[in-house]
């Protein structure tokens, strides 16, 4: 991962993150942690996220700051999404 | 007007830095377009070069007749051969003319053989018609053409006719046609060429505004704006004045010409139409912004404004810190019955911009009604029902804990849920009621993105929150299913991006050339064939196709970019292969020709790497919400496993 730290608080993070993964957890990520405190549960996924959109409120990643609409380049998106056709979608309900 | 514009296109090219592969890549384009136009001018003003050519033009004049396919024989050899998109034979029914070529047919008499392939709507129902038509038909001296003829029998049968002959006004036509079929390039080359057959038709100032757009269109700015600001000054009507003085304005904001955009707004007389009176406003606000007298600008529109115009100011407002003008203007699109597809994308985009400024205002409530209104189906969809899951949570805890401190360490929507969760201990049965409504109520929102792509980041996020906020609840049963499945289809598309990556090293994805020339500007379902159709992540054991990617990367702005790139270098070196035919233009359209090569190979590396880009980048994203699965299935395991 590209997770090396760069504060102290993504330090914090890393120290952290070395004593209290659960053990379970830990199988499921095949890493060799032991530990176990449900509180830090927060730090050890911000460990994972070192970048500044990793902090924004809801939704985690995604930032939806108005930008200027260019008439032609809306104009391309909406003929290539009727180019590529119809997103593939599961049936509803599974 | 035509050696005009050659003129100021010569003298711009001369003058641009760009003539050496180290500008940027809109700098060489612009130098490329410039030359070719220039070129071209040069080559067409020659007569010698078109001493065996002729003009050759369909002329559509038949409202209930569409056009299929078309067919043309020119002394007994094949010379044409075409197949109409949708869009193209809508256009031609509605009365345009198309620029078939120029063909090599000297003064003389020649045999054409024409078939027309059409489609009418007879009770409701297409019917195919086919015309044939075999003339012999004398030509003469240069500028030649020859029509073919669509048009309307006594009665009322489609009927076809050849003539030798091209007028002014059906050129203009055609340049109208090639324009609004994406084609500026051959726009401007018609028009070029028209000045050969109507030099008067030059002084036209229809014509000056059709050079104008098209200018526009092919991206040099500062041309079309020349032509623009020409028109403004001229004898021209009331209505095409005002036109030209909105699209001079507008292109001189682009260029940070504060005082151009000034002069041109100034119009003494304003002799604006509503419409017209409502785009200058919007300019003029935006022009205040620009300038910095940020307290002058209003969010008070005419209601004709365009909906892209008011989104577009709504923006500015924002950014210049008028976020409740900038937010009333998002608010007032949002509502708005929409008439086209634009309106329809721009009324989705605005609502959605909207949802998420509310929710960083803490008006959940306000935000899951306006997340409401985004288009089911459309683009902004999947990010729309995220925000109304955030919404539905975040109208709890604002009567909750309204203070949530940032610790800068979890995510913030975690740290949202846990706030949620927090003080929520069950001993008030209200509070808990109204807690466990507005949890299912995000469910409800999230659990609708699992039947989509994953590949969306909105659909990525929805599937890790859900057993987060389950397992908060004590719903670890029903946790540990999504996580699970969020797990395996995470997982597949980590090692499917992982797989598409190495392939792309290997060799090139997409082949830009071919894809833009397969239909630039993009046509229904053109693109489909490279496209994947299956929703892979509902197999029991999910696996990603190795085209699963395609759909995302075809419609990004950046591919677009660079298929449309692709585009403007095959109508200029179109272009520019007529002029090499001229002997005393030869040698400098032979160079021309090997910088738009090179030009064609440095587009393609730029998508390459663009590609690999935007794969590294969803391969980041979807590990990070892999890893977040894990975790929470992994911690809801640990927890049941204590004793």
């Amino acid at each position: 991962m590209n997770g090396t730290p760069r504060t102290p608080r993504h330090l914090l993070a890393s120290l952290l993150l070395a004593v209290v993964l659960p053990a379970a957890a830990q199988n499921q990520l095949g890493m060799d942690i032991v530990g176990d405190d449900d509180a830090a549960f927060g730090l050890l996924i911000s460990n994972w996220m070192e970048d500044e959109q990793s902090r924004l409120f809801a939704p985690g990643f995604i930032e939806e700051k108005p930008e200027t609409l260019d008439p032609w380049m809306l104009d391309m998106h909406l003929q290539a999404l009727d180019a590529v056709g119809p997103a593939p979608r599961a049936a509803a309900g599974r | 007007m035509i050696r005009w514009l050659a003129g100021l296109l010569l003298c711009l090219s001369l003058h641009s830095p760009a003539l050496d592969a180290a500008g940027g890549t809109a700098q060489r384009l612009e130098s490329i377009k410039q030359h070719a136009l220039a070129l071209n001018t040069l080559s067409l003003s020659n007569p010698r070069r078109f001493s065996t050519d002729t003009i050759v033009l369909l002329v559509h004049g038949n409202r209930t007749h569409r056009p299929r396919h078309l067919r043309i024989w020119l002394n007994g050899e094949t010379w044409f051969d075409y197949h109409y998109g949708d869009a193209e034979g809508r256009d031609l029914q509605s009365g345009s003319s198309q620029f078939l070529g120029i063909a090599p047919l000297p003064a003389g008499s020649h045999t054409v053989r024409v078939e027309l392939q059409l489609e009418a709507q007879r009770a409701g129902r297409p019917e195919a018609v086919t015309l044939r038509e075999q003339a012999q038909v004398p030509l003469s001296a240069w500028p030649r053409g020859l029509s073919i003829e669509l048009g309307s029998g006594p009665t009322g049968l489609a009927q076809l006719q050849i003539r030798p002959q091209a007028a002014g006004a059906q050129l203009l036509r055609a340049a109208e046609h090639a324009l609004a079929m994406g084609l500026p390039g051959r726009a401007l080359s018609i028009l070029q060429t028209l000045a050969q057959f109507s030099p008067g038709l030059t002084q036209d100032p229809r014509h000056t505004l059709l050079m104008g757009r098209a200018l526009r269109a092919w991206g040099l700015d500062a041309a079309a704006e020349g032509m623009f600001a020409q028109l403004s000054a001229g004898r021209a009507t009331d209505a095409q004045q005002a036109e030209a003085r909105l699209q001079a304005a507008e292109l001189a904001l682009r260029q940070q010409k504060l005082d151009a955009a000034q002069r041109y707004l100034d119009w003494p007389d304003k002799r604006w139409s509503p419409e017209q009176l409502a785009l200058a406003r919007i300019l003029e606000n935006r022009l205040l912004l620009a300038q910095g007298r940020v307290a002058d600008a209003s969010a008070k529109v005419p209601e004709q404004a365009p909906p892209l115009r008011i989104y577009n100011l709504a923006v500015a407002m924002l950014a210049a810190g008028q976020a409740t003008a900038g937010a009333q203007l998002l608010e007032r699109i949002g509502r708005e019955v929409a008439v086209d597809a634009q309106a329809v994308a721009v009324r989705d985009l605005a609502n959605l911009k909207l949802g998420y400024w509310l929710l960083d205002q803490r008006q959940a409530e306000s935000a899951g009604k306006v997340f409401d209104r985004v288009s089911a189906g459309s683009p902004q969809h999947a990010n729309a029902l995220l925000g109304r899951g955030w919404a539905a949570l975040a109208a709890l805890e604002a009567g909750n804990s309204p203070d949530i401190k940032d610790d800068g360490l979890r995510p913030r929507f975690i740290q949202r849920i846990d706030s949620i969760m927090q003080g929520m201990d069950g001993k008030d049965g209200r509070r808990k009621k109204a807690r466990d409504a507005a949890i299912l109520d995000a469910i409800e929102a999230w659990s609708t993105l699992r039947d989509l792509d994953p590949m969306e980041q909105a659909v990525q996020e929805a599937m890790v929150a859900i057993p987060y906020v389950l397992g908060q609840l004590g719903q670890d049963q029903r946790a540990i299913e999504y996580g699970d499945q969020a797990i395996a289809r995470l997982d597949a598309l980590r090692a499917g991006l992982s797989r598409i990556y190495t392939r792309s090293i290997k060799g090139q994805l997409v082949d830009a050339e071919e894809l833009s020339a397969a239909a630039w500007p993009p046509q229904r379902l053109a693109w489909r064939q490279w496209t994947s159709t299956t929703p892979w992540w509902t197999a029991a054991v999910p696996e990603v196709p190795l085209d699963a990617h395609m759909r995302h990367l075809l419609t990004d702005g950046e591919t677009l970019r660079i298929l449309h790139n692709m585009s403007v270098l095959r109508e200029a070196e179109a272009m520019v292969r007529g002029a090499a035919e001229s002997p005393d233009l030869s040698l400098r359209a032979n160079q021309l020709l090997g910088r738009i090569q090179s030009e064609r190979g440095l587009q393609q590396r730029a998508l390459n790497r663009y590609i690999w880009t935007w794969l590294d980048r969803h391969g980041t994203h979807t590990t990070r919400y892999l890893i977040m699965a894990r975790l929470i299935v992994g911690q809801i395991r640990s927890r049941q496993a204590r004793p």
